[in-house]
């Protein structure tokens, strides 16, 4: 392949931003009709009621709690415990559904979605910190666990504690809002904030239609990520939804991945105003929250560059290099010792078959230079046929010995393996040995060429003699059983 | 019945003569049952699913960490180690794989050993091929060059390989690097097919690099999905007054594809926030603020996200002369 580095694809990365990936149905509640009319050639209809079917079905997705919390976040930024310089990063979470933001809608109505404009996010995420805990008495960042219940107002669900509070079913009057397989007494977590904070920091729905994006990138050059990465296909779609606040530096901070879902009435204005004049503030907002992480943002640089160009700090020999091959240091002047760490090797305790203690050296497959000696003679016995001694330090190498133990132990313990692998054998063993035998039949009885057989009888002696031709041995003992019969 | 057991007896000595190593006299015979194993391996050859579980186990997967890194010592928290893979110790480990049902003992079973053998001879070449299969199925892409000199590879052991899940790694073979292309624009770049990567285990720090040819530079990438948005300078001062600067890199746009310039406008972007001191910032009147200053009437969210995305970090190894 020629061409600069700029024209090559698979160099230059490739990402493609896309503004939304919408679900072919949203997720809730649908029903299908079909009807038909029967009309004669004048259009009249021939039959009286109309032939009419019903069909119900729903289309489910995570709502109030992701179903498989460890597939359905791919990565959060800033990440899970990091502390580092935040301040100027909007928190973001990249989600391996990558219609997942566009599946519900913070809009009460649903009106027909349009690919073309932007759709506003249910998802968002949240960052509140140490200075909104003590500006607001009673704010927990730490979410609390109850039911989806707990969303919905006492008469619908009895024990619900929402009281007061706003809520996406805050003015339900029954749970139909639910969908299949959502149930009241399902385990969900939320987080309540009072009102007044919401409106400083929420999004409007202006804002929530620029607040998350597809990135559809190649995995070519991407580790094998179990369920993404290994479908089957180069390519793929995340779904990024990000907050719309800064870290503030020097405080602990949380995220929440919150849900927006019908709360388009209660979103304030573009100043961080309520909505309408008079609402009251003194209220709090019930959401439900999908995922939550904490970091710190403490000023020094955190990224990723800085990370990966720090690693291998503190090896550096005399020369300031540092040590990147997969090896132990040593500090000593044994020059057998050196020079076996330098090849990779690592000193192991060793209890012999007869009980003494001894080293041995070990070095696994990894080895820090290209290795040139060549295999234990294969296929080997016993795992000590692969044992080497070395007579100068009176040491054992049981790297090779240790490696074919643990390929059998593998083996062994993995029936899909075992199972075949012996059937495989004994498949080779049978067919060898009657290709064998088949030979040395018609060998033996080659010296009955002249008697006059049955054709039937002659094909089956030709196909013997023929070391390819398998089931012979089958063939052959027909042969001589016939033979016998007959009195040959 | 004794009959029919030392007629089995007879057939056995002659398949183990004939499988014998064979001095030169008896070599026609030896021959001949070569013929015979290879007939009997073109009837019977290696299921495919024992190709690849082999070849996965040739790729070390499965095998435990403790054999890969003897000492904790060899892989220090936040440490990446290249190495080059010993094929030596592979075949015996795929040979201990092949080993179950193996006659073992001071006496073994001299067809049964021919037959090992030549079960070996068959399997492993078989199991090196599949090698550059496995990590192709999983993206629906075709197998990888088989390696032209030995496997090579590296382990990372760093927060960043459970901070950031998508890395990505760019490997060159020697003289076919970016800067040899930037040198000599004769030279193409190549890249080495990767064979393995993926980290050890779920949510760990330990990540395991498998290509195919001798590496010379590893360039590991930040994955484009997870590039974070950020700005380039915030402050805010006691009354809540805010500063704040976006290093935007203009963009022209034709039909569906987007070019960024490398050049950087700063853009005063201070008016996007709320002014109630949370450090809020509207996206809408942001996106405003972006599309003035490239001229354009709006943002999509899809322009947004390019625009507010930092740049790819990415940090080059390069092998240093051998001694």
């Amino acid at each position: 392949m020629t061409g600069s580095a700029t024209q090559n694809p698979l160099l230059n990365e490739v990402v493609t931003f896309i503004q939304n990936d919408i679900p072919g149905f949203g997720a809730g509640m649908y029903r299908l009709t079909v009807t038909q009319s029967l009309t004669d050639a004048t259009g009249a209809a021939i039959n009286d009621a109309p032939i009419s079917l019903t069909y119900d079905f729903g289309v489910s997705g995570d709502r109030f709690a992701f179903a498989k919390p460890d597939q359905s976040v791919l990565a959060v930024f800033p990440p899970d415990n990091a502390s580092g310089g935040y301040d100027a990063v909007f928190p973001h979470v990249v989600l391996p559904q990558s219609n997942l933001p566009w599946l519900r809608s913070p809009t009460i109505d649903h009106p027909e979605p349009d690919a073309e404009n932007d759709l506003p996010s249910w998802l968002w995420v949240m960052l509140l910190d140490e200075a909104d805990q003590a500006a607001h008495t009673g704010l927990s960042l730490t979410p609390t666990i109850g039911v989806v219940g707990d969303l919905f107002p006492t008469a619908v669900y009895g024990p619900s504690t929402l009281g007061t509070e706003v809520s996406t079913f805050s003015q339900a009057k029954d749970a139909s809002a639910l969908e299949p397989g959502q149930a009241l007494d399902s385990p969900i977590q939320y987080i309540d904030l009072p009102l007044a904070l919401f409106w400083q920091i929420a999004p409007t729905l202006a804002d929530l239609r620029l607040m998350a994006h597809v990135r559809e990138v190649g995995f070519t050059q991407k580790p094998t990520l179990p369920g993404i990465t290994d479908q089957g296909v180069p390519t793929g779609k995340f779904a990024i939804t990000f907050g719309n606040r800064l870290p503030l530096d020097g405080v602990n901070s949380a995220c929440f991945l919150v849900s927006l879902e019908a709360l388009e009435d209660i979103l304030p204005t573009e100043q961080g105003l309520p909505p309408q004049p008079g609402m009251d503030s003194g209220k709090s907002i019930r959401l439900a929250m999908l995922r939550t992480w904490r970091f710190r943002s403490t000023g020094q640089p955190a990224t990723f560059v800085n990370a990966l160009l720090a690693l291998n700090d503190g090896t550096s020999d005399g020369l300031g290099h540092r040590q990147t091959a997969l090896r132990l240091d040593y500090a000593g002047t044994d020059p057998l010792v050196a020079g076996a760490l330098e090849m990779g090797y690592a000193p192991l305790n060793t209890v012999l078959r007869t009980g003494e203690n001894t080293v041995s050296w070990y070095r696994g497959p990894l080895a820090p230079y290209a290795v040139t000696t060549s295999a234990p003679p294969i296929p080997l016995s016993s795992a000590d046929a692969a044992l080497s001694f070395d007579p100068t330090s009176g040491m054992l190498d049981m790297s090779y010995s240790a490696a074919w133990t643990i390929g059998r132990l593998i083996a062994l313990q993995d029936q899909s393996f075992s199972v075949p692998l012996y059937v495989w054998k004994r498949d080779l063993h049978h067919v060898l040995m009657a290709s064998v035998s088949g030979a040395m039949l018609s060998d033996r009885l080659a010296a009955l060429g002249d008697v006059v057989l049955p054709q039937r009888l002659q094909s089956r002696l030709e196909a013997a003699a023929n070391p390819g031709a398998l089931g012979s041995f089958k063939a052959a003992h027909h042969l001589v059983l016939n033979a016998l019969k007959k009195g040959i | 019945m004794t009959r029919r057991i030392q007629d089995r007896q007879g057939f056995m000595d002659a398949a183990a003569t004939a499988l014998r190593p064979l001095p030169a006299t008896t070599a026609l015979r030896g021959v001949r049952a070569k013929v015979h194993l290879s007939a009997s391996l073109t009837v019977v050859p290696l299921p495919a699913a024992l190709q690849d579980w082999l070849a996965r186990l040739r790729l070390l997967k499965g095998v435990p960490f403790g054999y890969l890194v003897p000492d904790e010592a060899m892989l220090p928290p936040e440490s990446i180690r290249f190495f080059t893979l010993d094929r030596a110790w592979v075949d015996t480990l795929v040979d201990g794989a092949l080993s179950i049902g193996r006659t073992l003992g001071r006496k073994p079973d001299l067809a049964m050993s021919g037959l090992e053998s030549g079960a070996a001879d068959h399997a492993q070449p078989l199991a090196a091929e599949a090698v550059t299969r496995m990590r192709g199925r999983g993206l629906g892409l075709p197998p990888a060059m088989p390696p032209a000199g030995p496997i090579t590879g590296f382990l990372l052991r760093s927060k960043q390989v459970s901070d950031t899940p998508g890395i990505g790694v760019n490997v060159y073979p020697k003289g076919h690097t970016p800067a040899d292309h930037d040198h000599d624009s004769s030279v193409d770049i190549q890249l080495l097919d990767i064979l393995r990567f993926e980290a050890l285990g779920a949510a760990s720090d330990v990540m395991i690099c498998l290509v195919s040819g001798e590496a010379w530079r590893v360039d590991i990438h930040e994955p484009p999905e997870q590039l974070h948005y950020g700005i380039d300078a915030f402050t805010q001062a006691e009354g809540g007054a805010v500063s704040a600067v976006k290093n935007l890199h203009g963009f022209t746009q034709s039909g569906d594809q987007v070019t960024l310039s490398p050049d950087v406008t700063p853009v005063d972007i201070s008016i996007a926030f709320r002014s109630n001191g949370q450090r809020v910032a509207s996206l809408s009147a942001l996106s405003g603020i972006l599309a003035r200053a490239n001229a354009m009437a709006a943002l999509d969210a899809a322009e947004m996200g390019f625009a507010m995305t930092q740049g790819v970090g990415m940090v080059s190894f390069m092998r240093g002369d051998d001694k």
